[in-house]
């Protein structure tokens, strides 16, 4: 396409008012409902994902309880916790607001909002990272048989912290590249690609960050808090 | 506009550029679906060769030919150079028998099985009976395949790390702590097929919902798109928690999380919870695709209505949510008598919807017009294995005499009949009912029928008598055994070798008719579903413009089939088929 | 097949093509209202205070009793509050109370999946202390393989520290050196048990065996 088509005012169509669905639909409305529904079926394939370290977590915990209470307080700490829980909720909201703006066709709101998740999750991301995985690594409170804490509080310590570990662990690998899909969402929102008529991809980026959220949502309280 | 969509899928660019770049980036379905033909094709065989060293070795009852060769390899020229551990040097001809099995246990079942029919069979065909130009998401469908190739390719790689040896199942402790092998290899090979299982899933279940053609209801659809369909959710559901549990015997190994270590507090039965609860819904992957093209073969080749289309509909839904409760029957040595007993009652549910799908099948068969070729030959094959394969899983679901047959030859053979009994012989009967259509050729029907005698009796000779194998006492997986079984063993290997002529006279009589076969017609056979009214082979676009849905898919009784000649395939006299419309 | 030569041209889409590209622009757009959303995100972090708060208390007074909260109904409140979140969260943020009833099929499924997974999964290890008596013995790195049985009550104990092999070869050794006594074994391989300095806890079992325990 060499020529832009132009609108009724004779002004350049912006990307998403000029959006044509796949050869293969027969209308927009398939197009955008098929794409949440497929984005849902690959969120169902991540819960099931993290479920395995709910499991994992559930069968240590039935096995060995005592422990497993003793060791949330004594090595994690509910401050950090609740503070990134805060954060991420809050950038769960912003998000939400983010398509609101593609909504409203406000190019600015969208672009405000995905800033702010993304600083957000940056905030996440350093404070795991600063303040809880630096620390654990220096002291030596590592998964499994790299457990080489010189104090630890019962014999199990270092099975909670591996299922502390991998489970925080391959949530914040989902952050990151939570982060990297919201600034593609950035540049598209940038290059005018969403607007009221069209915003699946932004709709299903945040469908992704809603997910992060929830996980984080059941991660907080059944690491840090019980 | 569209007349440059006219040209059959297959058809030559340009330049050879052009058309090898058609296909590297294509998006459309069929290419996609023929490029996961010929490399689950390819599995198939390697995992076959694999398989065939196994049957050698297993012909006398010591360590033979094979393993002392595999010894030599070792020791010798190929891995000359290379610094073996201790545990290394220990490797004896034993461990190269373990390799053998656990390279066609996991090539058969992660590289081949599980994507061959619904990935190549299931992409040509699912949107076309749909009457749809595509599935829901193109793209998404090639980056699947390149997962899988790149997922095989690290599946593969393991050989060159040294092999595995701990079975295609990965128990802990064993393939936790060798610090050596091709394990994780393998293991991280495995993870990445998981996905792209779970692309293809995804794109599936949003065509059936979203591209259907106007008209046509969930009731008005091919039941081999039921199939499909079902094996999707089952997809979509179970293949993540096999990439949990993989990821965490990376982890376990890597980074020695200890969490299925004894060593360090964990717990191999758990790893076995979690890997049979992908692992068990991951058989109905393989089966239920399979039965959907019995049920369009059997209602085709005999040109009689489906019976019993909403039940057959609803127990492909019903085998795929009760696989989801039996995982742990693959485990009952290995948990509580409570455990046992719940997963033993929950096993025998799911016999009810398989039967169901049996019974219809041959209640379809009953008064009909049967057409006595390769594809009906395969569905009556896959009727009688298959029946063979399940009535042979009750005696393993009874806790009393799973004792005496957990990890025999009893269990090879169950899994034999119904894996390969079932869904490999579907696949091939598919193939040779959707042959004309997918490649706009005719294959030799005599040397068809010729094969399927042969795989037919190759099959048997070699499965059969391992039934018998396990209840005497054989156990599985073992490279030697006691001089009694001797006699047993040669019939088996024998039989595998007849098998795997009849599979190679399959695949020459296919590149035979791909490079010179006679062109087909659209509509070889009669059938009345949406594939049948495209061009042999279909136009990029599927159809020149959007089907208009006017009958049923088995509306045999009523409607002549499209393309056909009327006197070749008339419609029945309805006075002398009984109870013939449902 | 109707070929409307009103219909509005979309490059990439030929009108030829399809039968029902016609109507695609009655697409209602429902606008996310703020305060609702607003709300709901303060009544998510109104939860998260609750969570952090419920999981502090440990006994409260009711008159003159105490009541004491266990870990278990601890977890079983973070695990409902968490839930009531997750709903929200999907419902409101995730469009799930306004989409087409599938999507939330799809979750329905997932979760029932999952719960399946974990509760019989769970099931299997919460029934394993009926049977079996290993349930609450400590795994210990190195193993704990090693079992002894009392000749007079016939009961099973375990001894940490060492493996069957180091204990066979130990009796060996007495049997060799003392034929008469058995029980002093353990103490004469104390010193070889250097590892995980359990050296004190063998040395235990080892009384406890002598001891007819």
């Amino acid at each position: 396409m060499t020529t832009l088509p132009l609108g009724p005012a004779g002004v350049e169509l912006e990307p998403h008012e000029r959006y044509v669905p796949g050869s293969h639909w027969r209308n927009a409305k398939d197009e955008l409902e098929a794409a949440k529904l497929g984005m849902w079926l690959f969120l169902a394939t991540e819960v099931l994902l993290f479920g395995g370290f709910f499991c994992a977590y559930a069968f240590f915990r039935y096995l060995y309880p005592h422990d497993w209470h003793e060791a949330s307080r004594y090595y994690l700490s509910w401050q950090i916790g609740a503070a990134n829980t805060a954060v991420l909720l809050l950038s769960s909201f912003t998000i939400v607001l983010a398509i609101r703006g593609a909504q409203t066709n406000r190019k600015g709101m969208i672009l405000l909002n995905l800033a702010i998740t993304q600083l957000c999750a940056a905030f996440f991301l350093v404070v795991k990272i600063g303040w809880e995985y630096m620390p654990k690594i220096q002291k030596g409170e590592l998964p499994g048989g790299f457990f080489t804490y010189p104090h630890p509080h019962g014999d199990y310590d270092h099975i909670f912290m591996s299922v502390y570990w991998i489970s925080t662990a391959t949530h914040g690998f989902h952050v990151f590249i939570g982060m990297i899909v919201i600034a593609w969402a950035m540049w598209k929102a940038a290059a005018g690609h969403y607007g009221p008529k069209h915003y699946t991809s932004l709709e299903n980026v945040g469908l992704y960050w809603h997910l992060v959220d929830v996980i984080w949502i059941f991660l907080f309280p059944l690491l840090y808090l019980v | 506009m569209s007349g440059h969509h006219d040209v059959s899928y297959l058809a030559p660019k340009e330049t050879p550029w052009k058309t090898i770049w058609s296909w590297v980036y294509t998006v459309d379905h069929k290419k996609i679906g023929m490029m996961y033909l010929v490399t689950t094709l390819l599995m198939f065989f390697l995992g076959g060769v694999a398989a065939l060293a196994m049957r050698l070795e297993l012909f006398e009852p010591t360590t033979t030919v094979v393993n002392q060769a595999g010894q030599q390899a070792v020791e010798g020229q190929f891995f000359k150079g290379w610094e073996f551990t201790e545990r290394e040097q220990l490797v004896t001809a034993n461990n190269v028998y373990n390799r053998a099995f656990t390279l066609h246990g996991a090539i058969m079942v992660f590289l081949f099985i599980i994507p061959a029919i619904p990935a190549a069979l299931g992409n040509i065909f699912l949107p076309i009976m749909l009457g749809a130009k595509d599935v829901a998401f193109p793209k998404l469908n090639l980056m699947s395949w390149y997962t899988y190739v790149f997922g095989s390719l690290f599946a593969l790689w393991s050989i060159l790390q040294g092999g595995v040896e701990t079975g295609w199942t990965f128990y802990t402790p064993y393939s936790s702590s060798t610090n050596w092998g091709g394990v994780t290899a393998m293991v991280l090979g495995a993870f990445i097929l998981g996905f792209s299982s779970i692309f293809t899933g995804i794109n599936f279940i949003a065509t059936v919902h979203k591209l259907r053609v106007p008209g046509m209801g969930w009731f008005d659809m091919p039941l081999f798109v039921w199939a499909v369909y079902a094996t999707a959710i089952l997809q979509v559901l179970a293949t993540p928690v096999l990439g949990i549990t993989l990821l965490m015997l990376v982890f376990e190994r890597t980074f020695r999380i200890g969490i299925f270590d004894p060593a360090l507090g964990g717990d191999p039965v758990l790893f076995q919870h979690f890997f049979w609860f992908y692992s068990h819904p991951a058989v109905y992957i393989m089966i239920l695709p399979g039965m959907g093209i019995i049920s369009e073969i059997i209602a085709v080749q005999c040109r009689k209505r489906i019976f019993g289309y909403r039940a057959i509909a609803f127990s492909s839904i019903a085998i795929a949510g009760i696989s989801f409760l039996v995982w742990a029957h693959h485990m009952f040595t290995a948990q509580t008598a409570a455990s046992n007993a719940i997963f033993s009652a929950l096993t025998f549910l799911v016999a009810i919807p398989t039967a169901i799908k049996v019974f219809n099948w041959i209640a379809t068969m009953y008064k009909a017009s049967i057409a006595i070729n390769t594809p009906m030959l395969y569905a009556m094959s896959f009727l009688f294995n298959f029946t063979i394969g399940g009535l042979t899983g009750p005696p393993l679901a009874t806790l009393a005499t799973d004792i005496h047959l957990h990890d025999t030859y009893f269990v090879v053979a169950h899994f034999h009949y119904v894996m390969m009994g079932g869904t490999v012989l579907a696949f091939i009967g598919g193939l040779h009912h959707w042959w004309p259509k997918f490649t706009g050729r005719m294959y030799n029907e005599n040397v068809g029928r010729l094969g399927a005698v042969l795989v037919f009796i190759g099959f048997n000779v070699t499965f059969f008598i391992q039934f018998f194998l396990g209840t005497q006492g054989m156990p599985r997986r073992y490279a030697t055994y006691i001089n009694e079984f001797t006699w047993m063993h040669q019939i088996s290997t024998i039989g595998s070798f007849i098998l795997a002529t009849g599979l190679v006279i399959h695949l020459l009589n296919f590149v035979q008719s791909w490079i010179g076969g006679p062109a087909a017609p659209r509509n070889p056979w009669g059938g009345l579903s949406f594939e049948w009214e495209t061009d042999s082979p279909p136009i990029e676009h599927n159809f020149p413009r959007e089907p208009v849905i006017t009958h049923g898919p088995y509306d045999f009784d009523t409607t002549l089939p499209p393309h056909c000649d009327p006197r070749e395939f008339p419609l029945p006299d309805p006075a002398q088929s009984a109870r013939y419309s449902h | 097949m109707a070929s409307p030569a009103h219909a509005p041209h979309h490059p990439g889409i030929d009108p030829d093509e399809t039968l029902s590209s016609q109507e695609a622009h009655e697409h209602h757009v429902h606008v996310t209202p703020f305060w609702p959303m607003f709300w709901v995100f303060v009544i998510l972090l109104v939860l998260t205070a609750l969570t952090v708060w419920s999981s502090n208390i440990h006994s409260f007074w009711i008159g003159n009793t105490e009541i004491v909260v266990g870990s278990t109904t601890h977890i079983l409140m973070a695990l409902v509050i968490a839930t009531v979140k997750a709903v929200l969260v999907g419902a409101y943020f995730m469009h799930l109370k306004y989409d087409s009833p599938m999507n939330t099929a799809v979750v329905a499924a997932t979760i029932f999946a999952l719960t399946l997974f974990i509760a019989l999964t769970l099931g299997d290890t919460a029934t394993r202390s009926v049977l079996d008596r290993m349930q609450h013995q400590k795994i210990m790195p190195g193993g704990n393989a090693h079992i002894t049985v009392d000749a007079k009550t016939g009961m099973h104990s375990f001894n940490y520290g060492k493996n069957t092999l180091t204990v066979a070869r130990e009796n060996a050794k007495a049997a060799k050196t003392n034929p008469g006594a058995h029980g002093e074994a353990g103490h004469g391989a104390d010193q070889g048990a250097a590892d995980h300095g359990d050296a004190g806890q063998g040395g235990e079992a080892a009384k406890d065996k002598g001891s007819g325990h």
